[in-house]
């Protein structure tokens, strides 16, 4: 799922997840997204159900890897300390402070979250945790407003932003208002969750995938590749490889764009850019590596 | 994309297993258009064509098969009766 983009002249980019699972779950796959390519000099953690504390120990095991700035903004009901009354200075924040602010309090966030990207040179990516709380008990046209704030603020500074929210429980006219302040709408590639049925097993899911060599071939290729790589390039690739029942890559490779890539894509194993000409493994491939039944 | 003045393509003889039948679709429509086979939405979002191996790929004598779908702005038709013939038609 894909929206066009909104025009990120200095390489700000914000992207909404759409997942059922809570901050529990994403704030560890966003840091591990994080920490395992390019990592950025700082890191903004805006969490509206977990701790400060469960936010360490997230960060904990991962954060070690590499040298960043930290600023976590804890929002709640009710306001935990009175840190958030101490002024909007920025001393202090390079060295890494947690926040308290009242939920309904928005635009102390937005400043907060202006204050780090004004303070902090080098790449910074922003971890905004579950909105859907947010949309559930506050008023929309203030949740829309605080959005469009902290999205401004993202591509100003061109900064990178993760937002979450659970399209379970977004009304669809919700989630097209929404969709506008976003450069990319997407959805969790948990394999499991695109299979219709939540009862087959992962492996049952990636073997159906998989089934034909062909599909594993292509999976193979592109996690030894690890980089994106056009879909011409794939199918003179496989073309090589003996047991691939086919003449001429280009025949191949209408095989790949009208099948195989589409029911890869479907599995979550791959993803492709806008016109489905590259094409690179997915980061839930990538995770599952080692389950992947290989050949070699 | 300037097309082309026929409006139906029919192809003869196909062995339908699932990759000749993909070329011989998206060719057709590639022709009918002057264009690219991967200029239309992927087959598969319309088509199981892996259980056309199953439905077409039987020997039995004197059978009749009939199927129809409908991709993009076409319509395809797959016979078996008992030689195979594919015909793609714009709508």
């Amino acid at each position: 799922m894909r929206t066009n983009p909104v025009g990120s002249p200095n390489g700000g980019r914000n992207e909404l997840v759409l997942t059922p699972t809570d901050e529990s779950e994403t704030l560890p796959t966003f840091v591990s997204d994080t920490t395992s390519r390019d990592p950025p000099e700082n890191l903004i953690i805006v969490v509206f159900t977990l701790s400060p504390d469960e936010v360490l120990v997230s960060l904990r095991t991962k954060y070690e890897e590499f040298q960043a700035n930290l600023g976590i903004i804890s929002v709640d009901e009710i306001t935990r300390s009175s840190q958030s009354e101490s002024g909007d200075s920025p001393a202090g924040i390079s060295s890494g402070l947690v926040t308290a602010v009242y939920r309904s309090d928005y635009s102390r966030i937005v400043t907060i979250i202006d204050l780090y990207l004004r303070e902090w040179d080098g790449q910074t990516r922003v971890y905004i945790g579950s909105l859907t709380p947010l949309l559930e008990d506050e008023e929309w046209s203030d949740v829309f407003r605080f959005l469009h704030l902290v999205t401004n603020r993202i591509r100003t500074h061109g900064a990178d932003a993760r937002y979450h929210v659970d399209p379970e429980l977004l009304a669809s006219h919700t989630l097209d208002v929404l969709r506008h302040l976003f450069d990319e709408v997407t959805t969790e590639p948990t394999v499991a969750d695109t299979h219709p049925s939540t009862q087959i097993s992962l492996r049952e899911v990636i073997n159906e995938a998989l089934e034909p060599d062909i599909r594993m071939h292509i999976i193979q290729y592109l996690l030894e590749r690890n980089t994106p790589v056009s879909v011409r390039r794939l199918a003179e690739n496989l073309i090589d490889q003996e047991d691939i029942d086919f003449d001429e890559p280009e025949d191949v490779h209408l095989s790949l764009y009208h099948v195989h890539i589409p029911q890869l894509v479907e599995a979550g194993l791959v993803v492709t850019d806008e016109d489905h000409s590259a094409i690179e493994a997915s980061k839930a491939a990538e995770q599952f590596e080692s389950e992947l039944p290989m050949s070699g | 994309m300037t097309r082309n003045d026929r409006k139906e393509i029919i192809v003869s003889d196909t062995n339908i297993d699932e990759d000749s039948f993909i070329k011989s679709v998206a060719e057709a429509i590639a022709s009918l258009e002057n264009g690219e086979p991967t200029d239309i939405p992927p087959l598969y979002y319309t088509v199981n064509t892996e259980a056309l191996n199953e439905v077409f790929g039987s020997t039995a004598q004197n059978e009749y098969i009939h199927l129809e779908f409908t991709h993009d702005e076409y319509k395809i038709t797959v016979e078996k009766d008992p030689d195979l013939k594919v015909s793609v038609k714009r709508l």
